[in-house]
């Protein structure tokens, strides 16, 4: 029961929502094409595209509703977002489902994930 | 149903939902039945529900059942690469609660360890894989794999430490992300 009261659910709800609404009033209004953004850092240093450059594109291009380009820009990030908030919920929930827990953290659905980014980010960059 | 329960230090069983009535069984009490693959505290299991919710009526039975029903296709979907098939052998595995009703073939609950998985941050590991340093987070995901893969053989303490390694993968995933960020804006900010 060590790790059960690191979480409080609704406080974590709470910096989820707020997070979310700034980042979503963010990129609704800047473009990041154009101006000054966040950089990827590897992608200056290699040259090469990162799984997540096109990201901030594909969340304005989203955020207007131009699904189309959103996926142009990176496809990867439909992915990646609902997986990643599905493990964040059920890593949060895992005394209450432990078998749920044990059945979506089994080690090879997770190296399934893991595989499947890194053949993304070679394929990208042919 | 068969329920095993660990009280005083030993196991006893099987006993129907009904009889655990009479037995000092609170939440915490860990329990067994077969397709878990571990104890589990009794308050964490929806079958068990109706041992403290007052409920246990002859409806209550009913729905239990369909229940159980659903939860025996996932755990035959979901379980199979944690729990070993034995055929008719009899595991002497200590502290393993083994059946001796059932025909043929039973499953055998690996010795998983008895506290909680650590957390393994493979949530936020994906995440920062789109919008941070992505070598990096790809190494929080190894480390996340190897949380979840030395806690089903058992090695909580390799877990544990892998479990930490992933926390100090993200927190520099974030820091590079961040970091570059500031110099750029430095240099060729507006």
């Amino acid at each position: 029961m060590k790790y059960s009261k690191h979480l409080r659910p609704t406080a974590a709800l709470i910096a989820a929502v707020l997070v979310l609404a700034i980042i979503t009033l963010f990129y609704y209004h800047i473009d990041p094409s154009s101006g000054w953004m966040p950089r990827c850092a590897f992608k200056t240093i290699t040259g090469f595209d990162c799984p997540g450059c096109g990201f901030q594109r594909a969340l304005h291009s989203f955020l207007h509703g131009n699904i189309a380009d959103a996926w142009h820009y990176n496809p990867f990030v439909f992915f990646a977002i609902p997986v990643a908030t599905f493990y964040i919920i059920v890593e949060a929930l895992r005394h209450h489902h432990p078998r749920l827990h044990a059945f979506a953290l089994n080690p090879i659905v997770l190296s399934i994930i893991l595989i499947s980014i890194i053949i993304y980010w070679i394929l990208r960059n042919i | 149903m068969k329920i095993w329960i660990f009280l005083d230090g030993q196991q006893q069983g099987p006993f129907s939902l009904e009889e655990l009535l009479d037995k000092p069984v609170d939440q915490n009490t860990k329990v067994w039945f077969e397709g878990l693959p571990k104890w589990y505290p009794a308050g964490s299991l929806d079958e068990l529900r109706p041992l403290f919710d007052g409920s246990l009526a002859h409806n209550a039975n009913e729905i239990n059942d369909t229940e159980r029903q659903q939860n025996d296709a996932d755990n035959t979907l979901s379980e199979t690469s944690q729990l070993e098939v034995n055929n008719g052998e009899v595991s002497a595995a200590e502290n393993t609660p083994t059946s001796k009703y059932a025909p043929g073939t039973f499953i055998r609950p690996k010795n998983l360890p008895d506290e909680p998985c650590p957390p393994t941050y493979i949530g936020w590991s994906i995440f920062l894989t789109i919008c941070c340093c992505s070598p990096i987070s790809l190494a929080g995901l190894v480390a996340s794999i190897c949380v979840s893969t030395f806690y089903n053989n058992g090695r909580i303490d390799r877990a544990r430490k892998a479990s930490e390694i992933a926390a100090w993968l993200i927190m520099v995933a974030i820091a590079l992300g961040i970091i570059p960020v500031m110099l750029m804006s430095a240099f060729f900010g507006e």
